[in-house]
């Protein structure tokens, strides 16, 4: 099983265009074991241009929050010191201890901290995990966080593990920006695409993705969507970074406006549909 | 009583802060004596909880009002659980003094 | 950063949630928001007849900004009764915490902790024109 991730740093530049035509082009072209999952858990969309997904299974994903059992408790405060997120108030003139679940990350140092046998975990959902089947492939993935929590990243984690290993092809959309989440998405793939644009902020952006995944040393390759707008800048800097430019698919309003009616996989012109084979054959040479 | 006035710096002098959770330092006066005495915020630049984290210390010290620009949410549940006075000045350049002069 | 929009006061919010116009087809021209502040202002100004300058401080906020949020509302009446529009009322800027008070004197805002309920008066000023910010 190969992984590839899509990811961009900035928002927008088309994560989602990209993962969702590869999605196609691969079965149509490569293999049809191939899955998609979107990791982008805190506005999952792919599942939108999908429009006969059946939903497969779907499982409410915990994350272990402890609970203070205030019998046992003897305010000593070694919890709340060791807790690196400030989740845990103890207050001890009044005899007060509490744990916001809403600050913490499951790490369990409150656990190991407590000599009192004070701490015990109870299940908090953070998210789901669903998968669908779709005309074509292998099927969907998504992780849809739970509205008010703050556990992406260990959503990713957990969506990533209930992905059946296969003999092709993963295909991972990442959520944008460059934080742990994207860490996260990126970090066990065999091949990165960034989809960047030709925009002042679309450059700023990839260069954050480019010293984060060089710090991580992943290769990774670029797409230059909506190919035309903006300058020359996002060329003169990958050419001065010698980052191989994997593929290009062309502003088109048209296109775009296709991708707001949710029919991006409907009636793909030819040009558009000789992008995406090139851009496979040239992925195959790296995975 | 003791009371908490927010404050960017560690004297009198020093500008109201209006934070509550991110506030630099506490005044904590004593409004009986009037004696102040100031204490640097450990959790100004934590990630997450500070606000939280203050009302700890706030509670430790024995205050039973706080002056401030405004409170989150965590910390207002909290403050109110344990029957910490809030009060909000929404002045924008006043220093520590005018607020305890205020007071009196 | 932005600088904080200050809270508006309300003396008390509206006792409806909107109007629906009736004998038009309204169910796709849309509505208006009418922030609570809007609703005040317009409250302030043309039904209790004040003049803005006392309006504005009723309000705690400065004469121009009352203007401002007074326009927007008389805009928005004016847009819903022209198209059609129902007109909702929503929460806005306003301040409406349950338990908060503020005082009449110096404007703060406070709130008064359980077991001292009966001490009614402001823990700034000591003025005892006090009134609690959302009586519904």
């Amino acid at each position: 099983m190969k992984k590839i991730a899509v990811a961009s740093g900035k928002g927008g530049t088309g994560k989602t265009t990209v993962s969702v035509n590869l999605y196609h082009f691969i079965n149509k072209y490569l293999t049809q074991e191939v899955q998609l999952v979107d990791c982008d858990v805190e506005e999952p969309n792919d599942l939108l241009f999908f429009g006969n997904a059946k939903e497969v299974s779907r499982e409410t994903i915990n994350q272990m929050v402890p609970r203070i059992d205030n019998e046992k408790c003897t305010y000593c405060r070694k919890c709340a010191e060791w807790c690196e997120f400030n989740a845990i108030v103890v207050i001890p003139p009044v005899q007060f201890a509490e744990v916001n679940p809403s600050l913490c990350h499951s790490c369990g140092a409150c656990l190991v901290a407590c000599e009192y046998d004070a701490m015990k975990e109870y299940p908090e959902p953070i998210g789901e995990v669903t998968f669908y089947k779709t005309e074509e492939g292998l099927g969907l993935a998504e992780g849809r966080l739970k509205i008010g929590s703050a556990m992406q990243t260990m959503l990713i984690k957990e969506l990533k593990k209930r992905v059946p290993d296969n003999d092709g092809i993963v295909l991972f959309d990442a959520p944008p920006g460059t934080s742990c989440p994207v860490v996260e998405t990126v970090s066990d793939a065999d091949y990165i695409l960034l989809v960047t644009e030709p925009t002042p902020f679309g450059l700023h952006d990839l260069t954050l993705m480019v010293e984060m995944l060089k710090e991580i040393k992943q290769p990774f390759g670029v797409i230059v969507n909506k190919a035309g707008l903006g300058n020359n800048d996002v060329y003169d800097y990958l050419k001065k970074e010698n980052i191989e430019i994997i593929g290009e698919i062309p502003f088109d309003k048209e296109y775009a406006s296709k991708y707001a009616a949710g029919n991006l996989l409907q009636d793909i012109s030819h040009e558009t549909e000789q992008r995406y084979k090139e851009i496979i054959e040239k992925i195959k040479t790296k995975i | 009583m003791k009371t908490v006035i927010t404050s960017t710096g560690n004297g009198v002098n020093s500008q109201f802060d209006k934070r509550f959770g991110r506030a630099a330092w506490f005044c904590v006066l004593d409004e009986e004596t009037g004696k102040t005495e100031f204490y640097e915020n450990p959790n100004k630049d934590a990630q997450g909880g500070a606000g939280t984290k203050t009302v700890e210390k706030m509670v430790e010290l024995g205050v039973s009002k706080v002056i401030s620009g405004d409170f989150g949410p965590k910390a207002k549940d909290l403050l109110d659980k344990f029957n910490i006075q809030m009060v909000i000045i929404q002045d924008d350049d006043v220093t520590v003094e005018d607020v305890i002069r205020k007071i009196k | 950063m932005p600088r904080r929009r200050r809270l508006r006061r309300m003396v008390s919010p509206p006792g409806f949630k909107g109007y629906r116009p009736y004998g038009a087809n309204s169910d796709d021209s849309g509505y208006v928001e009418l922030l609570y502040e809007e609703y005040e202002a317009l409250k302030l100004a043309d039904y209790n007849l004040m003049n803005h300058l006392e309006a504005s401080k009723l309000m705690g906020v400065s004469r121009a900004t009352f203007a401002r949020i007074y326009e927007s509302a008389r805009r928005k009446i004016a847009q819903a009764l022209v198209e059609s529009k129902e007109i909702k009322t929503v929460y806005g800027n306003a301040h409406l915490d349950k338990d908060w008070y503020v005082c009449n004197d110096c404007y703060v805002r406070f709130t008064i902790p359980r077991p001292h309920r009966h001490r009614h008066h402001c823990p700034m000023c000591k003025s005892e024109k006090i009134e609690l910010v959302n009586q519904k």
